[in-house]
């Protein structure tokens, strides 16, 4: 009797995991969100967890300070031993024409800056780099021309209202 | 102690299903086919004019074979060349577009999808970065002024236009005159010590 209802305990703690990795595969995509994020929805209040292993420090810190500001949401903060790693912020060397670029993955996130590209840019753009890519974490698409996720570097440092109100909407 | 023992066993078969569910779906075997790579571009590149100023070469190229992931989160492609616009590469080359598969999963450029083998494309083409493989081209991002960059063949109406922007090529804006500088002559150097290669150059600043 005890061993059947050990039983029906795994398999109950199987279908939740399997329901657990459904739901997450089956979130919508709306117009200015992507399917997917580097935050960790199970702590409260959500958190993105990192580490960071980058020469932009400035413009890292200031990406993460001005989204850490926004009222509710998200919490940001770095790893440590008892939390889980969400996303790694790393630096790379490359000749391709984007600065910044979040590939998600089923542990941590990669944030990368492009050092050929930073190294170029002055602190606003350098800023405009980060925030747009802590955006992606947030799971924020790219949206219009004068917000910090258009999709062009052109040195918009401050949020729009529209990177805001598709925060809001999301977390 | 009977029930004890089944206790164990169940636990064991549960995380062991547990942790092949999670490295199944780690590795791209189980779940979606496509994962999100988003970046921030340098410039427009949705204009043709200023990816081909960035560009050292730009080809029309037909993708015959992919050799697998490499450096950067890319794959490399075999590539035979049908058309040159702008610059001079080998018959045959190899290029690394960003994104790569794993499992059945494709982790790619939301707006510039991965080659597809057996497809013609028109490809905007720089130098390696100088710890990557030196044979290899880079693709950059666009021209996405298109739907896809992808062509019917060398004649496709599309080329002509793409020859015209060749023409009009421009360095991308909101660089510096000596990020430019030290670019073309990354550029040069990299030409130098690949005689099969000839291009002019990223395009000279206004």
């Amino acid at each position: 009797m005890g061993a059947k209802r050990g039983a029906l305990c795994h398999l109950a703690a199987l279908a939740v995991l399997t329901v657990g990795l459904v739901t997450v595969l089956a979130v919508p995509a709306y117009a200015h969100y992507l399917l997917w994020n580097s935050v960790d929805t199970s702590t409260n209040p959500p958190e993105i967890r990192y580490t960071e292993d980058t020469r932009y420090d400035s413009a890292n810190n200031y990406a993460i300070n001005t989204w850490n500001n926004l009222p509710g949401g998200v919490t940001i903060a770095p790893d440590t031993w008892y939390t889980v790693n969400d996303l790694e912020v790393r630096d790379t060397y490359s000749t391709k024409n984007w600065a910044g670029k979040l590939v998600w993955n089923p542990g941590a996130d990669n944030l990368w800056y492009n050092t050929r590209l930073m190294d170029g840019y002055g602190s606003n753009k350098r800023e405009n780099t980060a925030l747009h890519e802590w955006g992606h974490a947030h799971g924020l698409d790219h949206s219009f021309s004068g917000q910090v996720m258009y999709q062009y570097i052109v040195g918009t440092d401050t949020l729009g209202s529209h990177d805001i109100s598709d925060y809001n909407g999301k977390w | 102690m009977q029930s004890g023992r089944a206790w164990v066993s169940y636990s064991l078969v549960t995380a062991s299903l547990a942790a092949l569910l999670i490295g199944a779906y780690s590795y791209g075997w189980i779940g979606p086919d496509r994962a999100p790579t988003r970046a921030s571009y340098a410039y427009d590149v949705t204009d043709p004019a200023q990816v081909f100023g960035d560009a050292a070469f730009v080809i029309v190229g037909r993708v015959e074979e992919e050799l697998g992931r490499v450096e950067d989160d890319s794959t490399a492609f075999r590539v035979l060349v049908l058309r040159e616009l702008k610059g001079s590469v080998p018959h045959e080359i190899e290029v690394m577009q960003d994104g790569f598969r794993r499992g059945r999963r494709t982790w790619e450029l939301a707006d510039f999808p991965l080659f597809e083998v057996g497809r013609t494309y028109v490809m905007a083409l720089t130098i390696p970065a100088p710890d990557w493989n030196q044979e290899r081209l880079v693709v950059l991002v666009g021209p996405l002024d298109r739907p896809s960059t992808e062509v019917s063949g060398p004649d496709d109406p599309a080329v002509a236009a793409y020859l015209k922007a060749v023409d009009n090529a421009r360095y991308p804006s909101g660089f510096t005159r000596e990020f430019a500088q030290d670019h073309s002559e990354m550029v040069q150097a990299w030409l130098k010590a690949h005689p099969g290669y000839s291009s002019p150059g990223p395009a000279p600043l206004p």
